[in-house]
């Protein structure tokens, strides 16, 4: 099945018909590759993190809107949300709402008990992910989970959705909070998953990190779709700040260089092009 | 000799466990942070940064060691409402940080609670709305504002006490880009009307701003100077898995290949630093 994700015309209101509604969505379609990294961007309140909850069922589409995800139709009457919820997994923007047991080692290996995992295998699940996401398992299981530091929050919560080994995997905010070493491994590992068929779904503020790993892009503005294409397709555009977007550091130097009379084109969006194309015009 | 704001003293601090363990997170750590000064705080996660600034500002006492804040010892309870009117601190998620529904109360929550009377207040909320852009948004509910608006709410919150100084833990984290740049500029802004700034990251670009940077690992201070001095220490820097800014990066690319254009940290030097050496 060529995609993951499916949303057309999806539109939301927050507590519709009362004093205090609030339009998340009004507009939003999109598609999701299978086994690739997409990203969805847009400035704070465009409605990323409502769509996201769509895709795993937090939200279902009521009249607006048709999401079909894993070949599921979210509105279908027959719709088995535990099944769903177990192919997808979401790790939501704030580790605070999604931890909750009193020890690390018992939030993270919830998921998997859900399964059915026991005994050695779960241990195995559990300190396998402790470690993919850099939480010493020695150290860190038995720590009370709301003593942990920003960033060791946020790999605990990485890890408990890792654990479920999902066909899908959303990240709202992938890397915020994470050290410059702890986003790299991140990257690596969502590579490696998407190369081993996982669809990988992120949201993130960062465009630098968006360049690095998505293949697919999707812009959300005031609840709705305003672009969906590649990274060279958005990053090249001179309208991002419309957006609240801003392009990658390595575009914006490019620029910049070019504005003060450096050749350089279009095609050059890594440091390594960059590095080469400016040797070739300042030193050879 | 600037005058100084802070000055923690051989400072340590420790997370009591259950039983009897513990988790030293600062150790004997000493630091002075001048009036008006611009410190960017980094360092890999769990290595103090958040209780780093919580010790300075009074919120955490000091498990060895001292600060002071404006030559207020922060071990003295009778000190804190004093310390809190000198530096304030904005949270990452600034969510957690409000107390009232209406942007303008909330904004007056804090004067109000140290007396200041009315007509000075209402001069002074004006103030921290105008300075933070909020001003339009005075009549607004908290809870409908954007990220962007509440990080500016929280820092208008500090600026109502009038302080010396402001904390900001990973403020920019969940912030759009555009907010992101926006605020850093008004943290430019707050230093050049005299603020002093302390800015948590984890993004060295953001650190640019700073005039001198501070580097934690494992509770311990492991570089510490000027943005061109920290970023000289390449090799160090790697090993604490911190990232160059870009600019940085693709000079010392160059010196690998054997072409030495020092160590340009904006695009206006790494112009005028690639034009010296092709001349030389
Ligand atoms: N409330 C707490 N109780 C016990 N230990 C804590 C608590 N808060 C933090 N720690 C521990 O203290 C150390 C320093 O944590 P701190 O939050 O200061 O780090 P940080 O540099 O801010 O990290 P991050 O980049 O992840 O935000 C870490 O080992 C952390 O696990
Ligand atoms: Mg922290």
């Amino acid at each position: 099945m060529p995609e993951a994700v499916c949303i057309s015309r999806l539109a939301h209101t927050y507590m519709a018909d009362s004093p205090l509604a609030q339009v998340a969505l009004q507009d939003a379609s999109l598609t999701l590759p299978s086994g690739k990294i997409s990203a969805l961007v847009g400035e704070n309140g465009a409605g990323k993190s409502t769509l996201l909850h769509f895709i795993n069922g937090l939200l279902l589409p009521r009249s607006l809107g048709v999401v079909q995800v894993l070949g599921q139709d979210l509105a279908a009457a027959d719709l088995d949300l535990g099944m769903l919820r177990q192919r997808v997994g979401l790790v939501m923007q704030y580790p605070q709402q999604q931890l909750f047991e009193r020890f690390v080692g018992d939030d993270i290996a919830y998921g998997p008990r859900q399964l059915g995992l026991t005994g050695d295998v779960l241990r195995e699940r559990v300190y396998g992910v402790m470690r993919v996401v850099g939480l010493d398992p020695e150290a860190f299981s038995n720590r009370h989970t709301f003593s942990l530091s920003g960033g060791e929050m946020r790999r605990a919560a990485i890890a408990g959705v890792l654990a479920t080994q999902p066909e899908l995997l959303i990240l709202d905010e992938v890397t915020t909070g994470l050290d410059p070493l702890g986003r790299q491994q991140m990257h690596t590992l969502l590579r490696q998953l998407a190369v081993g068929g996982t669809t990988v779904l992120i949201v993130s503020n960062d465009m630098d990190e968006v360049l690095a790993l998505a293949s697919h892009v999707v812009v959300l503005n005031r609840g709705r779709s305003v672009f969906e294409g590649s990274c060279q397709a958005l990053f090249n555009r001179d309208d991002l700040a419309a957006w609240g977007l801003v392009p990658p550091a390595v575009i914006a130097m490019r620029d910049t260089l070019r504005a003060a009379g450096t050749p350089l084109d279009d095609m050059i969006d890594s440091l390594d092009d960059l590095e080469e194309a400016l040797w070739q015009a300042w030193r050879a | 000799m600037p005058e100084t704001l802070i000055r923690a003293e051989n400072l340590s601090f420790s997370y009591a466990l259950e039983g009897s363990e513990s988790i030293s997170a600062i150790k004997e750590l000493s630091l002075e942070v001048a009036v008006g000064e611009y410190l960017a705080v980094v360092g890999h996660n769990g290595s103090g940064k958040s209780t780093l600034a919580k010790c300075l500002c009074g919120l955490l006492v000091p498990t060895s060691g001292s600060v002071s804040v404006a030559g207020l010892d922060t071990r003295q309870p009778s000190n804190l409402v004093a310390i809190r009117a000198q530096v304030g601190m904005v949270f990452q998620n600034p969510d957690n940080q409000f107390v009232s529904t209406v942007v303008e109360e909330e904004v007056a929550f804090g004067a109000e609670n140290l007396g200041v009377p009315l007509p000075e207040l209402r001069e002074r909320v004006d103030a921290a709305l105008q300075a933070t852009g909020l001003l339009e948004l005075r009549d607004a509910k908290v809870h409908t504002l954007s990220a962007g608006q509440k990080t500016r709410l929280a820092i208008a919150d500090v600026l109502v006490m009038q302080p010396r100084g402001i904390i900001l833990d990973e403020s920019t984290a969940m912030l759009d880009p555009i907010n992101r740049l926006a605020l850093l500029s008004l943290l430019r802004d707050l230093h050049q009307r005299g603020l002093a700034i302390i800015l948590v990251t984890h993004y060295m670009h953001e650190a640019l701003d700073a005039q001198r940077i501070l580097v934690l690992k494992d509770g311990r201070q492991a570089l510490a100077g000027t943005p061109r001095e920290v970023f000289a220490h390449e090799p160090e820097l790697q090993a604490l898995s911190l990232e160059l800014p870009l600019v940085t990066q693709l000079a010392l690319a160059f010196g690998r290949r054997g072409w030495d254009i020092g160590l340009p940290l904006n695009v206006d030097e790494l112009l005028a630093a690639m034009g010296e050496a092709r001349r030389a």
